[in-house]
């Protein structure tokens, strides 16, 4: 019983300064919403921190680097900042997604992402950063959505309807010229040699294939999410074309810098080689930054698959208005 | 481990209900799959993968041959992990002893996650070239390499001076499966950027048996079938040494020899195993146990019927979910993990009596 009453003082000041801690917590999170619909600032931010490839994205559409104070690793390797990369690339750079390197950038705005962990945007909200999380985007609407957001949050209404604006125009030429790709069965695939996987509904590559007026085998099939894929459904799917990712590191030579290792399983497998995309060398490679792009650059995915598909399938189809298949 | 005479069933009996199960769960596995193949077309492609037919038209054959290799691949997998684990459990006399302790699992992951690492492009300039040819035959043949450098290892290290020592055998085995875990987990931090290689390491990891080819289950009926061989001449010896060292000796057991060949055996079937299928965990545990409580502790019946049994229990946990969930939703290694655990301890709890005379 005595034990029991000293460790029960012992652990009182612990739980008093834990609840305290979490007092403090609320009271810096409460200056601002985490949500980033309702969230205002008193200042535009100057120091602004994404902590993800897509958060990069969506705020390097609104502002510029000098209003960065860093970028996480990953997300520079991913993220498709097109002319800008440059730029970016002399931003000081953490490896992961923790309270301490994050703050060591001094931020004033923290962009979280929901794959990121939760315990580091706590932490950050308790040292007084405010954390607005970017909610997570499938379509390219509900990404104009947050970039709209996310334009009142940085102060930037103006850049933010001109993103907006054009991105609708390139939807709207998308639609125009995706009507000669449709009835075209497109399949995401990705084996690096251990298993085959592919990409249903609810993921960015099925809104990219649709973007791009193709239709997605995987979805068809009732996949939704990333699923494993082996040869046998592979061979039922039979799709029109195959849909790849070149690989993130490009030092494995010409046939790397193209399709990677999908791409040669593909083309190497002699059980696959009476798939109709693999006979006809129907396999488009996307850039990696693309392949798995979750922000408003899934149009540009779609132009790109777009302009690649028709690259490979119908040379002159896209001047005549003729049918796909 | 003491030797227990006292049997429950016959082992033929039980051999021949294991082969008939086999006979039903191999035509069954060749029948579950997305295709929709009649019964006809399935029986011609299995009699054309075996040369004793002309092939069927279109995809048809391909994906009948898929099938076919897959639970031929999945039955010989588990024959050899039961197998190896029998094997070890009898040579370190510890029921809880299994072929990971040789470093098989340990070295087998690593050779596999070198593989992706290469196909994901993070080899020199060329290599995907060369190697993406075969892609799906660089992680298995990586694996295998892993794995027998990773047992000749823990053999040179647990031998210096030629004479094998059980303790400091599993002493090393444990401390490389650490070391090795080590790297692994850091090669799966680092790739964590780059989610695709990521995935694929860790889909290796969970055990699969997509895809198998000709050549995988070739490979591991090779492990299998050398291992089987040397039964004949371990099985008494092995239950001669349950009753100490020192004895055995004296009943004119060559322990030493015994011991290498049980353990080069089990090894060798591992490793096979692993290298096609990737980390299977608790048949190499569990199946032994269950022989034992089946048929007695006897290796001249526990090492043969945990061979059918293991591949029974392996085509099984493959089956299973593919039939009541669908494809591709649990791995095999998942399955097992989730079923072997708790059967395992349902078993300890159930037959209390004669484990705590193992």
């Amino acid at each position: 019983m005595r034990a029991l009453l000293r460790s029960a003082a012992l652990l009182l000041p612990c739980a008093v300064s834990l609840a305290g801690s979490c007092g403090r917590e609320a009271q810096v999170a409460a200056g601002t919403s985490a949500d980033l619909a309702r969230a205002r600032l008193e200042r535009p931010a100057q120091r602004i921190v994404p902590s993800s490839a897509r958060a990069l994205e969506f705020a390097a559409a609104l502002v510029g680097p000098e209003r960065m104070a860093g970028l996480p690793e990953q997300g520079f390797e991913y993220a498709t900042l097109g002319e800008d990369e440059q730029r970016f690339a002399a931003l000081p750079r953490f490896y992961a997604y923790l309270a301490e390197p994050v703050l060591a950038l001094r931020p004033d705005l923290v962009l979280g992402d929901p794959w990121q962990p939760g315990d580091t945007d706590a932490r950050l909200r308790q040292a007084g950063v405010p954390v607005i999380v970017i909610p997570p985007t499938l379509g390219w609407s509900e990404a104009a959505r947050v970039l709209e957001q996310l334009g009142r949050l940085l102060g930037e209404e103006r850049r933010a309807r001109q993103v907006v604006t054009a991105l609708e125009q390139r939807v709207a030429a998308l639609e125009l010229e995706r009507a000669h790709r449709a009835g075209l069965r497109a399949l995401p695939y990705s084996n690096f040699g251990s298993q085959g996987f592919s990409a249903g509904t609810g993921t960015t590559l099925h809104e990219v294939l649709v973007l791009a007026g193709l239709s997605n085998a995987a979805a068809g099939a009732g996949h939704h999410g990333h699923v494993p894929m082996g040869f046998e459904e592979l061979l039922v799917l039979d799709p029109d074309l195959i849909v790849v990712s070149a690989p993130l590191h490009t030092a494995a030579g010409p046939a790397g810098d193209r399709g990677g290792a999908s791409e040669q399983v593909l083309l190497s497998e002699p059980r696959l080689a009476g798939l109709r995309a693999v006979r006809e060398r129907r396999i488009v490679a996307l850039p990696p930054g693309l392949f798995a792009c979750a922000s408003h650059l899934v149009v540009e995915a779609a132009e790109v698959l777009g302009r690649e598909v028709d690259a490979l399938l119908l040379p002159g189809a896209a001047a005549a208005g003729e049918p796909g298949r | 481990m003491s030797l227990t005479r006292r049997r429950r069933l016959p082992a033929p009996l039980v051999a021949a209900g294991l082969v008939a199960l086999l006979a039903v769960l191999v035509p069954v596995s060749v029948h579950v799959g997305v295709a929709e193949l009649e019964t006809r077309e399935i029986v011609r492609g299995v009699l054309a993968e075996l040369g004793l037919a002309s092939p069927l038209g279109g995809a048809a054959q391909t994906i009948v041959g898929l099938r076919l290799w897959r639970a031929l691949t999945a039955a010989g997998v588990g024959a050899a992990l039961a197998l190896a684990g029998g094997l070890v459990q009898g040579v370190f006399r510890n029921p809880m002893a299994e072929p990971s302790l040789l470093g098989v699992n340990a070295g087998a992951s690593l050779g596999a996650a070198v593989a992706i690492l290469a196909l994901g492009g993070y080899a020199p300039r060329g290599v995907l070239e060369q190697a993406g040819g075969v892609a799906t035959f660089v992680v298995p043949l990586c694996a295998f390499v892993g794995a027998l450098a990773a047992v000749l290892f823990v053999a040179l290290l647990a031998a210096p001076h030629g004479r094998l020592s059980t303790p400091t055998l599993l002493l090393v085995g444990i401390a490389l499966n650490l070391c090795v875990a080590g790297i692994f987990a850091a090669i799966q931090s680092l790739t964590l950027r780059n989610w695709e290689v990521g995935r694929a390491i860790l889909a290796w990891s969970f055990g699969t048996l997509d895809d198998r080819s000709r050549l995988h289950a070739a490979t591991v009926a090779t492990g299998l079938l050398l291992a089987l061989a040397a039964i004949p001449l371990v099985a008494r010896e092995l239950d001669l040494l349950q009753g100490g060292e020192a004895d055995a000796q004296g009943l004119g057991v060559d322990v030493a020899r015994t011991r290498i060949v049980s353990l080069v055996a089990a090894a060798l079937a591992a490793a096979c195993a692993v290298s096609v299928a990737g980390q299977i965990a608790f048949v190499g545990l569990v199946v032994p146990h269950v022989v034992r409580l089946l048929c007695g502790a006897s290796h001249r019946t526990l090492l043969w019927l945990s061979a059918l049994l293991g591949s029974v229990f392996l085509l099984g946990a493959d089956l299973a979910p593919r039939l009541l969930l669908g494809e591709g939703i649990l791995p095999p290694g998942v399955t097992m993990s989730l079923v072997g655990g708790p059967f395992f301890l349902l078993l300890l709890v159930r037959h209390r009596r004669e484990v705590g005379a193992w």
